[in-house]
């Protein structure tokens, strides 16, 4: 049985695509078999962020609908083993998910691989209920900043009520919290929200803390997961809360502002 | 003494008819509570009540005149003169509206030959059927009602305590609403809106740890997070009515 894990915040341009890539690949780096499934029907990203956006023959919703099968519109990654994409359909809409299609294509998914990482869509319709609907942990998004912090509550609220586990009364959703573009510094400056304030908003188990970085832009843009990206301060923050979300002990990185040492302030490092 | 006698002012009888709505007889049956006194009556000695009663009621004589009252009638009488019993409680300005404590069925038939109603209290409520002709079931209200609420209240979620009082284990988030008839606790930061005495209880209050609210409200009179920034914001308070406005003192 596989471990289902949606990656969801509430408000959009948050990461969770972003955050969806580099999760799963550190998963499958660390051994685990795992597939990212796009639930943005419509909205199609995955593929760019992942790099396989001129592979995708079929989508979920042709899965959905029987209009193909799983190994026809799984696409394996070319650069690590063990992981795979399920992309979303970008011609239809939300209304093509059904509980009954996704649990199915859930399930099939489940006999063959140890994760189940779900990007969920922005919002609190249709399409991001259905991404956390069998959710067995969630990785909930929120940028340093009070409406995001704000919509994560809500989806929070969410997890605890509409998901498949708070219906039928099972244990509840692992709740993991994930603040990604944090900036120490203007933190620092009182321009946005600390790791303190926003986990005594949330009060959720924090998973880990992306610093704001260049490097996520970068590997956006050439669709390579950030988490490959093994020398940038993302990168790393990222496999960190990887390695937490495995059971490891790390130290929280990139929330303290970098004191400037003596010969770089003298020629300007 | 003969007998001994004791007013209790009770709240646990809840009167519940038929929840039927008979709009074709203009007529709306609805449970409700009401406060009634009980007499407790050891034996038969209806001239030792009489005396005992009007010790009481010249006491207040106001508080008394046309007071309802339910006798309680100790377990082991077997025989009771229920016309005298009126009689009695009637001249000393009280209505008799039911008795109570009665096992024996005859006399309970007895009692309601007279036209009494027969009233099981709560505490020793068995599931007998009830007497046809007058459907009246009594039964209790767990008191002081309350709903606990364990965890925050997230953005978007809203708690509602009807008939009750409201206690969050937890914080209330921006966005999210609790609301009481009675009276809210929130054991956390109250950052959402509270609503208390939502059916026009002007008794009811709000607590919470740290008050950082959108909105706090007490029988419709309201105050917003704008006017309450001066008032021991991030503070553990307490807010009640006073003669229709909002008070907030600190608690601590």
């Amino acid at each position: 049985m596989a471990r289902i894990i949606v990656v969801t915040s509430g408000k959009g341009g948050v990461g969770k695509t972003t955050t969806s890539a580099a999760v799963g690949t550190g998963l499958a780096v660390a051994g685990k078999k795992t597939v990212i499934v796009d639930f943005d029907i419509g909205l199609r990203n995955l593929d760019l962020i992942m790099g396989c956006e001129r592979r995708v023959v079929y989508d979920f919703v042709n899965v959905i609908n029987g209009e193909a099968n799983l190994n026809q519109a799984l696409i394996k990654d070319k650069r690590v083993d063990n992981l795979y994409i399920l992309p979303a359909s970008q011609t239809r809409d939300k209304d093509a998910l059904t509980v009954e299609g996704v649990e199915k294509v859930l399930n099939d998914l489940s006999e063959d691989f140890d994760y189940i990482v779900c990007d969920s869509p922005a919002g609190i319709e249709k399409g991001a209920m259905m991404a956390l609907y069998f959710a067995d942990e969630a990785i909930i998004t929120s940028n340093p900043e009070v409406s995001s912090v704000r919509d994560s509550d809500r989806i929070i609220g969410m997890l605890s009520s509409k998901s498949r586990r708070a219906e039928q009364g099972l244990e509840p959703i692992v709740e993991h919290l994930l603040v990604t573009r944090y900036s120490p510094k203007r933190v620092n400056n009182g321009d946005m929200l600390s790791v303190e304030d926003i986990n005594d908003i949330l009060a959720v188990k924090l998973l880990g803390v992306i610093p704001e970085s260049q490097a996520v832009l970068k590997a956006s843009n050439s669709g390579e997961p950030v988490i490959l990206d093994k020398e940038s301060d993302a990168g790393m923050a990222y496999q960190d809360a990887v390695d937490r979300l495995l059971g490891q002990e790390r130290d929280f990185r990139f929330i303290e502002e970098e004191k400037k040492g003596f010969l770089s302030r003298i020629f300007g490092g | 003494m003969s007998c001994e006698l004791e007013l209790i002012e009770l709240n646990d009888f809840l009167v519940t008819g038929s929840r039927h709505h008979m709009a074709e007889n203009n007529i709306e049956l609805k449970g409700t509570n009401f406060t009634l006194f009980v007499l407790n009556v050891s034996n038969n000695d209806l001239l030792a009540v009489e005396a005992a009663l009007m010790d009481k009621v010249q006491q207040a004589p106001a508080f008394f005149n046309g007071a309802a009252i339910v006798v309680k009638l100790d377990e082991d009488i077997e025989e009771f003169d229920f016309s005298g019993l009126k009689q009695t409680i009637k001249s000393q300005g009280l209505v008799l509206v039911g008795v109570t404590g009665i096992s024996h069925p005859e006399l309970k038939q007895l009692a309601r030959d007279n036209g009494l109603a027969v009233l099981t209290s709560g505490k020793t409520v068995s599931a007998q059927p009830q007497a046809p002709e007058i459907q009246i079931e009594v039964q209790v209200e767990p008191s002081p009602a309350t709903l606990f609420h364990r965890g925050q209240v997230r953005s978007g979620q809203q708690i509602y305590a009807k008939q009750q009082n409201l206690v969050v284990m937890g914080s209330v988030s921006a966005g999210a609403e609790v609301i009481a008839d009675g009276s809210i606790h929130v054991y956390g930061n109250l950052r959402g809106r509270a609503i208390a005495g939502a059916q026009g209880d002007h008794d009811a209050r709000i607590f919470c740890r740290s008050l950082e609210a959108e909105l706090v409200s007490i029988c419709g009179n309201y105050k917003l997070s704008e006017t309450l920034q001066s008032e021991c914001w991030q503070q553990s308070a307490t807010i009640w009515l006073e003669q229709d406005t909002i008070q907030i003192t600190q608690l601590d």
